[in-house]
């Protein structure tokens, strides 16, 4: 079965990147970082609308990883800038009890004690938690 | 990069990645937190590659989505590029070879647009490895050798296992002057870090072992034994074992083998592969036993293994830690 992703990058394909290039803009313009926004808006044509398929499945995996860091369900949230007219919006905030949720909390019980403080001193010097 | 202090830092961690991974791990912490913010996804990077080094799958994991989320979130395609490098690894320790070739195909389009000629040079030789792996014999040199020419002569390490791999894959493709062409090249390189002269003379043992010069393979192989032994390359040691079997069996020196079956199987206890810790434990059984080893049942489980070695791209001999599920070929 296609995967929320799988579907995401298939309709891309169909032509809707201009609507992804649209909302990566105001991503990237409402984290402050204007050059990118402004890259993501100008420089359309080589940013999302490569002919090589694979530079833009390289822009949406940084896009997802961005997204995440955010707290937005990735697939939801392109679901939401892609959908046709007139279909409503879904939630694409990543839900507590969501399997990438799930996934991001480290049960070190079972791990090398040395990734709890590798995680720490991460934690301590950017203040992100993976 | 502004922090040199930081910079430094992070060059020595990395550069101890393939013979010191504990210390990576052990001193990893206090890495992170001596340096500049910014360079926390490529430290991550580099110790999740320390784990994935120890056959600590789960622990590389957690450590690579951290630095490509980090990676993301500072905007730095650089570490993203390294951190997906990196963790095309642990996919093909799980048998995702498609997903290997993806994400070492998103970096090479990366360094590309950096214009970083060696990030581009290693992200080349990667892929020419998982296509290798897909049976893209043709693609898989084109890329070694595109690999040869970028790679300047600083990345000496990826250079020698670019050269490693294309005598590797005429061995394959049975072009044996190009094998001979490439065992020359291998003899002239020097400053060759451990892993990686322990890799030189494997193959060297093979080109070998095919002009049936069967005490120069051995002495190949014993060297190569010495060297994986020496770093505790467990993985690449078992492996090696089987060859060295096959050779002295080919050599006619049966007496010489169970010496090596009851070193593959102390190995086996530390072995990913689980195909080949199980061929391993058979021969490792059958000298238990008492019984002499027959040539033809060490022919039969070489051929087995090679056959399923090859097969290894489309299955997953363990499964894929957790933090790295979500990703697909897409």
């Amino acid at each position: 079965m296609e995967s929320m992703k799988e579907e995401i990058v298939r309709r891309y394909r169909e032509r809707y990147h201009a609507r992804i290039q649209e909302a990566l803009f105001a991503l990237y313009e409402e984290s402050g970082a204007k050059k990118e926004a402004y890259k993501a808006l100008g420089m359309g044509g080589e940013w999302f609308v490569d002919r090589k398929r694979r530079k833009s499945a390289f822009k949406l995996d940084a896009l997802c990883a961005l997204l995440e860091y955010k707290g937005k369900d990735p697939g939801a949230w392109l679901y939401n800038v892609m959908r046709p007219e007139g279909a409503p919006e879904i939630d694409d905030t990543l839900q507590e009890d969501s399997e990438d949720d799930e996934l991001s909390k480290i049960n070190f019980e079972h791990l090398d004690p040395q990734l709890k403080d590798v995680m720490d001193a991460v934690y301590e010097k950017t203040g992100f938690k993976p | 990069m502004k922090d040199l202090v930081g910079f430094g830092k992070y060059v020595e961690l990395r550069d101890k990645v393939s013979e010191q991974p504990r210390f990576v791990i052990e001193n990893g912490g206090s890495f992170i937190r001596a340096a500049d913010e910014r360079l926390a996804p490529r430290l991550l990077a580099v110790i999740g590659s320390a784990f994935r080094k120890l056959l600590k799958l789960d622990e590389a994991g957690y450590c690579f989505r951290g630095a490509e989320t980090l990676a993301a979130k500072n905007q730095d395609d650089w570490a993203l590029a390294d951190t997906w490098q990196r963790m095309a690894f642990v996919y093909y320790d799980c048998g995702e070879v498609a997903i290997s070739l993806k994400l070492a195909e998103n970096a090479a389009i990366t360094f590309n647009r950096l214009q970083d000629r060696a990030g581009l040079g290693r992200a080349t030789l990667d892929q020419g490895i998982w296509q290798g792996h897909l049976g893209h014999y043709e693609y898989s040199k084109q890329l070694f050798e595109a690999s040869l020419e970028l790679l300047p002569p600083s990345e000496q390490v990826n250079r020698v296992s670019a050269v490693i791999n294309l005598t590797s894959l005429a061995d394959r493709m049975g072009d044996h002057s190009e094998m001979l062409i490439r065992a020359r090249q291998i003899r002239q390189m020097r400053d060759i870090p451990l892993v990686i002269r322990g890799s030189a003379h494997e193959v060297l043992g093979r080109v070998a072992s095919r002009k049936r010069e069967w005490n120069l393979a051995l002495r190949h192989f014993k060297a190569a034994q010495r060297l994986f032994s020496h770093g505790s390359f467990s993985f690449e040691e078992a492996t090696l074992m089987v060859v060295l079997c096959r050779a002295l069996l080919e050599a006619g020196r049966i007496s010489e083998i169970p010496a090596y079956v009851e070193r593959a199987k102390v190995l086996t206890k530390s072995v990913r592969n689980k195909f080949i810790a199980s061929v391993l434990w058979d021969l490792a059984v059958t000298q238990a036993r008492g019984e002499e080893i027959s040539l033809n049942l060490l022919a039969g489980l070489h051929e087995q293994l090679s056959q399923e070695i090859s097969r290894s791209a489309q299955r997953s001999p363990v499964s894929l830690p957790a933090s790295l599920r979500t990703r697909s070929t897409g």
